[in-house]
């Protein structure tokens, strides 16, 4: 049974959606062309596994390392997700600086 | 307005606190992880020429392996002396064990197209490792 490259790039790229919510548009140009490129090693992993080049355990030491690439594709996300939203963040703070500072009587943001 | 005041300072310290605290920028370890992609790149490049040759085999490369854990070991050091950099650790680590796995895999013997895979995964775990301490730097410009 064959992978379906653009069917596995989908499911993941979805599962990364549905975790980063609005910050998503930012960082989908960056995770989906490495979720296809990992989708696509796979997808030649079954193939050396079907022509007999490579054995069961061969393959699944090759998947562990793709799973490992996953986890730093992810990782990567969050963290760039993490500095985006902190710019947020920053612009929320300076925005309401005012209102605040202005409320408390001093310079507390 | 006194409450009103302390719910305008609990939202901005609520919504300030929900984004976890994330490194700033050191410039030694883009330099240090860009040189590191580079030095594993070109040994692959060379590996996928000469497996399967006397050239190729394990016993002749186990320094390069040794060099590869100091360089990420001192990429760690470097990382870990900044708060924050828990998911630039994370992906050392990850890169470190797809080393070791690559090592196992030279030892028992790796073909060309099996090189030609384990490259693809190096050069998707280097470029978001860069991806994420560029950010940093664009964050502090």
């Amino acid at each position: 049974m064959q992978f379906d490259v653009s069917a596995l790039t989908t499911t993941m790229t979805e599962a990364v959606r549905g975790a980063i919510g609005e910050r998503w548009a930012l960082l989908r140009a960056l995770a989906e062309p490495e979720f296809r490129k990992l989708a696509q090693t796979l997808e030649d992993v079954r193939q050396l596994h079907a022509d007999g080049k490579i054995d069961e355990n061969r393959a699944w030491d090759l998947v562990e390392m793709q799973r490992n690439t996953a986890l730093n594709v992810l990782r990567g996300v969050q963290g760039i997700g993490l500095l985006t939203a902190r710019g947020a963040v920053d612009a929320a703070a300076r925005a309401a600086g005012d209102i605040v500072n202005r409320l408390v009587g001093f310079k507390v943001i | 307005m006194r409450k009103r005041t302390k719910a305008i300072l609990l939202s901005v310290a609520t919504l300030a606190l929900s984004c976890a605290f994330i490194a700033g920028y050191d410039p030694r370890i883009d330099a240090g992880a860009s040189a590191l992609q580079q030095k594993v790149g070109t040994f692959l490049i060379d590996l996928e020429q000469t497996a399967g040759t006397p050239e190729g085999e394990y016993g002749r490369h186990i320094g390069f392996y040794d060099e590869v854990r100091t360089d990420i070991s001192e990429l760690r050091d470097v990382a870990s002396a900044h708060k924050g950099n828990d998911i630039t650790l994370q992906s050392l680590d990850l890169i470190e064990a797809n080393v070791a796995k690559l090592e196992k895999l030279h030892a028992e013997g790796i073909s060309r197209e099996e090189i030609g895979i384990v490259r693809s995964l190096f050069d998707t775990q280097f470029r978001m490792l860069l991806q994420l301490e560029n950010a940093k730097k664009r964050k502090e410009n």
